[in-house]
């Protein structure tokens, strides 16, 4: 926390080393988040890509209230929810508007699936609704706080945390249907 | 363990492989962006900036309380208007303060099929009171290089060939590779630099400075960059990276100035050549060093028949070797001028230079020296108008130059 402050502090004074200790220190967060988010790796990269060369360009708009991690997370999250948005627009003037979202698209094949429970709970999670997926990605992949997560979402608290609980239940159920089959 | 019962364990434990090559290229262009918006402020902006910052109490009181926390973990904050920094314009004043420099300098260069070509220099600078340069290329000795201006004379030792030769020196020196340092930041401070801020190479807090196009690159693609300490003012590293001409192709090429020990204290016995009993003596001369100014120039005399007849001969080489300049040629150059070991700085002046004429050959004495006028021009501008130097080398039993450049 300390460190984040006094790398913020540098970048904003021009530090490359600090902008490049922030890249090197979040990126892998920030792509997994990305990544489970979109559940398509190409797109996560290029969010996580663009992201950052905006955010170097602009060091004097920076404006930090909470943590480092949390603010990069919620840029990303921002940026991905956008493509989210575009994607959706694009199947739904498509035909094929049926099709789950990600459901078409190139999966994740840098997932480290150690084991077929990671591989079950990754379909399951791309079954989830949307918000919901995003508040167990952001809690569990992102470690954001509830509350940080209520104000990227604009909703109560207590809505995240049923979002979380829902989420979770249907993420079990689904688990353990495969798993009786 | 049923899944179900560890999802938010599972969830967090999920991985991803990030691909090295892609982060390289992601965080290349995160700091090109950086660099890019750093370039469109100017200083006088980023002052009023952090003075409209500081204004502010609350602002104070952070920083202050960020550096009393930083101080505790022993933690180095390098950034800031209060704390020292280089003055850019005092570098080559403090450089030429101080009477002793050691200093390293690698060349690299990279072949099409990932080989790679290195050349390694130490070298220990007293002024006039000697320099010392040992030369490696690919790890083994290649060349050691002494200039001992106060007894004037000039010794290079090659201990593959097991020769050395002996040059006397003029009053006025010759460039040398120990001059590079200095030349390069007159070049890069005198050039529209972008500074990188700060950075730590070694232990030591400094301030960089780039030039993209700088004139050290006389046209090729690259960028050149300077480190300085910001206690001493003084050159901790100085690189030139980018795509150059060798061996008839744009490579890979990376130059580094670095290692720097300033008012080192050098013994008397670094500058003395050890040469071993069984080494032989080439025959050179030091006349082949001088610069034309150093010559002086006697009217030309009649030449015999003999000489007529070789007169084209002598004209051809020079016109081979400007050409290789501008084919960049460095090869050919070589054959052509071997007692010269073209450097990098000389490659970069004079590769791509354009021939504006080339006189008829003619000599002043009954020497083997051939004098040519010539007139090009050099890529950086400079129209330069002299007489080269040939002359018939009995071994190899053919004309060469052997200086006038």
């Amino acid at each position: 926390m300390i460190e984040d402050k006094l790398l913020i502090w540098r970048f904003k004074r021009g530090s490359t080393e600090a902008l490049c200790r922030i890249y090197n220190k979040y990126k892998d967060n920030l792509l997994r988040l990305a990544t489970a988010l979109l559940n398509d790796t190409t797109t996560a990269e290029d969010i996580v890509h663009d992201f950052f060369v905006s955010f170097a360009q602009s060091p004097e708009k920076l404006k930090l209230n909470g943590s480092l991690k949390s603010y990069l997370a919620t840029c990303v999250v921002n940026r991905v929810r956008n493509a989210n948005k575009a994607r959706q627009r694009q199947e739904t003037a498509s035909l094929d508007g049926a099709a789950s979202v990600g459901s078409n698209l190139k999966r994740p094949e840098q997932w480290i699936i150690d084991s077929e429970q990671l591989r079950q709970l990754n379909d399951a999670l791309a079954q989830l609704p949307e918000q919901q997926r995003e508040v167990i990605i952001l809690h569990l992949q992102g470690g954001m706080k509830f509350k940080a997560i209520a104000e990227i979402q604009d909703v109560s608290i207590n809505t995240v945390q049923s979002r979380y609980r829902y989420g979770l239940d249907k993420l079990r159920s689904i688990l353990d249907s495969e798993v009786k089959l | 363990m049923r899944p179900a019962e560890n999802i938010e364990k599972l969830i967090k434990n999920i991985d991803i492989d990030t691909n090295a090559k892609t982060d390289n290229a992601v965080l290349g262009d995160v700091i090109e962006a950086f660099e890019k918006s750093k370039g469109k402020k100017t200083s006088a902006t980023e002052q009023n900036i952090w003075r409209i910052i500081m204004k502010s109490r609350i602002t104070k009181l952070a920083a202050a309380a960020v550096i009393i926390v930083a101080v505790i973990l022993g933690l180095t904050i390098t950034d800031g208007p209060d704390i020292a920094s280089v003055t850019w314009g005092d570098v080559l004043k403090e450089m030429e303060k101080v009477p002793t420099v050691i200093f390293n300098m690698t060349n690299v260069t990279t072949f099409g099929d990932n080989k790679t070509m290195s050349s390694e220099s130490k070298v220990y600078d007293a002024g006039e009171n000697g320099c010392r340069i040992d030369m490696y290329m690919n790890g083994e000795p290649f060349m050691q290089k002494y200039r001992l201006p106060k007894e004037k004379v000039a010794y290079r030792i090659r201990p593959k060939e097991k020769t050395y030769s002996r040059f006397v020196l003029s009053e006025s020196q010759a460039e040398t590779e120990s001059d590079f340092p200095r030349q390069w930041v007159k070049i890069i401070l005198s050039e529209n630099y972008t500074k990188l801020g700060r950075g730590n190479i070694n232990g030591i807090d400094v301030e960089g400075v780039e030039v993209h196009n700088s004139e050290l690159l006389a046209g090729d693609e690259g960028v050149v960059r300077l480190w300085v300490d910001i206690e001493t003012n003084l050159p901790v590293r100085m690189e030139l990276e980018g795509k150059m001409m060798e061996a008839g192709a744009k490579r890979p090429m990376k130059f580094v100035m670095d290692d720097f020990q300033w008012d080192v204290e050098l013994d008397a016995s670094v500058f003395e050549p050890n040469i071993p009993n069984d080494y032989k003596l080439r025959e050179e001369q030091r006349e082949e060093q001088k610069s034309p100014q150093q010559v002086e120039q006697k009217p030309p005399r009649l030449l015999k028949d003999k000489e007529k007849d070789e007169q084209p001969m002598v004209k051809e080489v020079v016109r081979k070797l400007f050409q290789a300049c501008n084919d960049e040629d460095w090869d050919e150059f070589s054959n052509l001028w071997p007692g010269l070991k073209i450097n990098q700085m000389q490659k970069t002046i004079l590769g791509g230079l354009e021939i504006i004429h080339i006189g008829e050959p003619f000599k002043t004495d009954d020497s083997a020296t051939w004098y040519v006028p010539y007139q090009i021009k050099l890529k950086l501008g400079e129209v330069r108008k002299r007489n080269l130097r040939v002359r018939y080398d009995e071994t190899t039993k053919r004309f060469i130059a052997c200086g006038g450049l």
